[in-house]
């Protein structure tokens, strides 16, 4: 279970303070689908960020299973990202001059996984994403829909149990949007944990609960 | 061994840029490795003379004889006696005298060794060397007999080589000159050896391309005190011994001498030095600016090219000492690669480890700014950045 308690984040930019998650508890069960929501500026990328040790909050508590997160060690925080938290953002933040499959492999690159078991994984997950045939292309030359898809990929292809998203169809249009929420309704059929950031409310409706905040805090 | 691996994709993504940096560090290194060996020599060379020179002056008979009066010490036996006297006075006068010296470095007598060959040869007395304090590939004590053991008129004259024709003259090597006078190589001087020549030059005269012969006064021989008189120096900061010996010449009827006193060349030759000092300092700074602007810069242009790369390698996993690591491995091999070259250039010694300690100071100073460029930002902010 992830469990936030009195989370404060102050930005400090040329003097001047942002609160930009202004004290927010929240629990978030295992294989929970959850959608966070909210105007522009709420602090919703924010809450994520710190949520998946993008970042570290000013103050408050972050439990994950119990464990304090914001005591431990960069590498061991480094951990974390590597093999329990998945991320899939906006702009679906692809090295664009490697390969689908280089770019799926990346998080491998920092286990002690066998090559063979890396390439295993990785064609894997592109076939789980249905991009089996573009294994070789650049991420470059991808389409949209096809470049989030990579980026699912690369956020579970370390057994990730918690996927984060920032407005994961926020580039896409209806039809591709669609097809990227079908593939986390699988992912947490498979019984992992989803939080999506959202201004979509057909995105939300597609989550089992969801979170609104305004000026840093819950609604 | 993972962040090796993305060094290398690093190098090979810009290896254009990445080699002509790595050149440049090269370039640098060398650069400094060489000024600062042959500042330190020179510093070696000239510290023993610069010292001396700090506290004693070099003298010169300046000759004002007429030309019949010459004329007549040359062919009268009677004066050559008288000269004798003379010589041996002078002789006793600084053998007296433990601050006041005087020697014969004597530079216009050069060997012609073909048509047109000419090697610059300097006729020395004995204690030339104790006073320069020049060295060579030989013993002290063995030299000297070597040196001067024989007569002025021997068959060969043995002769020490400078360093830069110690290659074609090597030690034992007998050459001729164009009048058939036999001559024997028996040492080479050490590189940058150097002498003043106050009367000739006002900077430091460098022995690297001349040949050293010893000096003999042949007794019998007008001739060779009228050449003694126009070229034995004095050394002492008490000239007055010597102003007596030029009152017994005039007294005796011999050479009108007066005393010639080089301070203004000496403070030249000095500052001359100080000047060569101050230029390889300027090279030095030069080198070491020239090589801090091309490693910061390629570090500041490699992180910022790569904010977006760094920041996808921490979302999936990387910490952020993986990512610094990188960064600093890249300027790490091409100090490395300098180093190598500095090691093949000049070998591995005194002067290669200052450069090595050189090279790694300055590493580290600039890893200052990827440092607090990677640690001082999080993930998000490296990311956003990126697409600023
Ligand atoms: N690195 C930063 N430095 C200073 N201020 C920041 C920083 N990151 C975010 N902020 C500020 O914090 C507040 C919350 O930002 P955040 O990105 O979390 O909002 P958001 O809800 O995700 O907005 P949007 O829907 O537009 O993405 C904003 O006022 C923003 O300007
Ligand atoms: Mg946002």
């Amino acid at each position: 279970m992830i469990e936030l308690k009195n989370i404060e984040k102050i930005y400090e930019d040329n003097a001047e303070k942002t609160k930009a998650v202004d004290g927010i508890s929240l629990k978030i069960d295992l294989g929970e689908m959850v959608a966070i929501m909210g105007p522009s500026g709420s602090g919703k990328s924010t809450l994520l960020n710190i949520l998946g040790c993008l970042e570290q909050p000013t103050r408050g508590q972050y439990l994950l299973n119990g464990n304090d997160v914001i005591g431990l060690k960069e590498k061991q925080i480094a951990q974390l990202r590597n093999q329990t938290f998945g991320f899939v953002v906006q702009d679906f933040a692809l090295i664009e001059r490697y390969s689908v499959e280089k770019n799926v492999m990346l998080p491998l690159l920092y286990t002690k996984i066998s090559k063979k078991q890396r390439i295993e994984k990785v064609d894997r997950m592109l076939e789980l994403v249905h991009l089996s045939e573009k294994k070789r292309a650049l991420a470059r030359n991808l389409s949209g829909g096809q470049r989030q898809r990579v980026a699912i990929a690369r956020a579970i292809v370390n057994d990730a149990n918690i996927i984060f998203c920032d407005e994961p169809t926020g580039a896409l249009d209806k039809k591709t949007s669609a097809s990227i929420m079908q593939m986390f309704q699988k992912l947490n059929q498979m019984g992992k944990t989803i939080v999506i950031v959202t201004h979509d409310p057909e995105v939300a409706k597609q989550c089992k609960r969801t979170i609104f905040i305004e000026d840093g805090k819950i609604k | 061994m993972k962040v090796l691996r993305f060094v290398g994709e690093d190098i090979g993504k810009m290896k254009y840029r990445y080699g002509i940096i790595t050149l440049q560090i090269i370039v640098g290194l060398v650069l400094f490795c060489y000024i600062y060996q042959v500042s330190d020599s020179f510093a070696k060379t000239t510290g023993m003379v610069q010292n001396r020179l700090n506290n004693e002056e070099i003298y010169m008979f300046r000759d004002n004889t007429s030309d019949k009066k010459i004329d007549k010490l040359l062919n009268d036996d009677k004066k050559l006696k008288d000269m004798k006297k003379w010589y041996a006075e002078v002789q006793k006068t600084v053998a007296e005298d433990s601050n006041l010296q005087s020697y014969i470095a004597d530079t216009d007598s050069d060997i012609n060794i073909k048509r047109d060959e000419y090697i610059n040869n300097v006729v020395v007395s004995e204690n030339f060397m104790d006073i320069y304090q020049i060295e060579g590939d030989f013993s002290k004590t063995k030299w000297k007999e070597e040196f001067f053991g024989k007569s002025g008129n021997a068959e060969e004259i043995p002769v020490i080589v400078g360093y830069n024709l110690s290659n074609k003259y090597t030690k034992g090597k007998v050459f001729m000159d164009t009048s058939r006078q036999k001559y024997k190589v028996i040492g080479s001087l050490k590189k940058g050896s150097v002498f003043v020549e106050p009367s000739h030059s006002k900077k430091y005269t460098s022995l690297d391309n001349c040949i050293l012969s010893p000096y003999h006064l042949i007794e019998d021989d007008s001739m060779e005190y009228w050449s003694y008189v126009q070229s034995v120096y004095f050394v002492t900061n008490h000239p007055e011994k010597i102003q007596k010996c030029i009152v017994d010449s005039k007294k005796m009827g011999l050479y009108d001498l007066s005393l010639l006193d080089f301070s203004y060349q000496l403070q030249c030759i000095k500052e001359d030095a100080q000047d060569t000092f101050a230029v390889y300092g300027m090279f030095l700074l030069v080198t070491v600016a020239f090589c801090i602007v091309g490693i910061i810069g390629n570090m500041i242009q490699f992180i910022n090219d790569n904010k977006k790369e760094f920041a996808i390698h921490l979302i999936v996993g990387a910490n952020i000492k993986e990512i610094v690591g990188r960064v600093i491995l890249l300027t790490t091999i091409q100090i490395l690669i300098g180093l190598a070259v500095v090691a093949v250039i000049f070998g591995v010694n005194k002067y290669f480890c200052v450069t090595a300690i050189f090279a790694s100071m300055f590493m580290i100073a600039t890893m200052v700014y990827p440092i607090l460029f990677l640690k001082r930002q999080s993930i998000r902010t490296i990311l956003r950045r990126s697409y600023e």
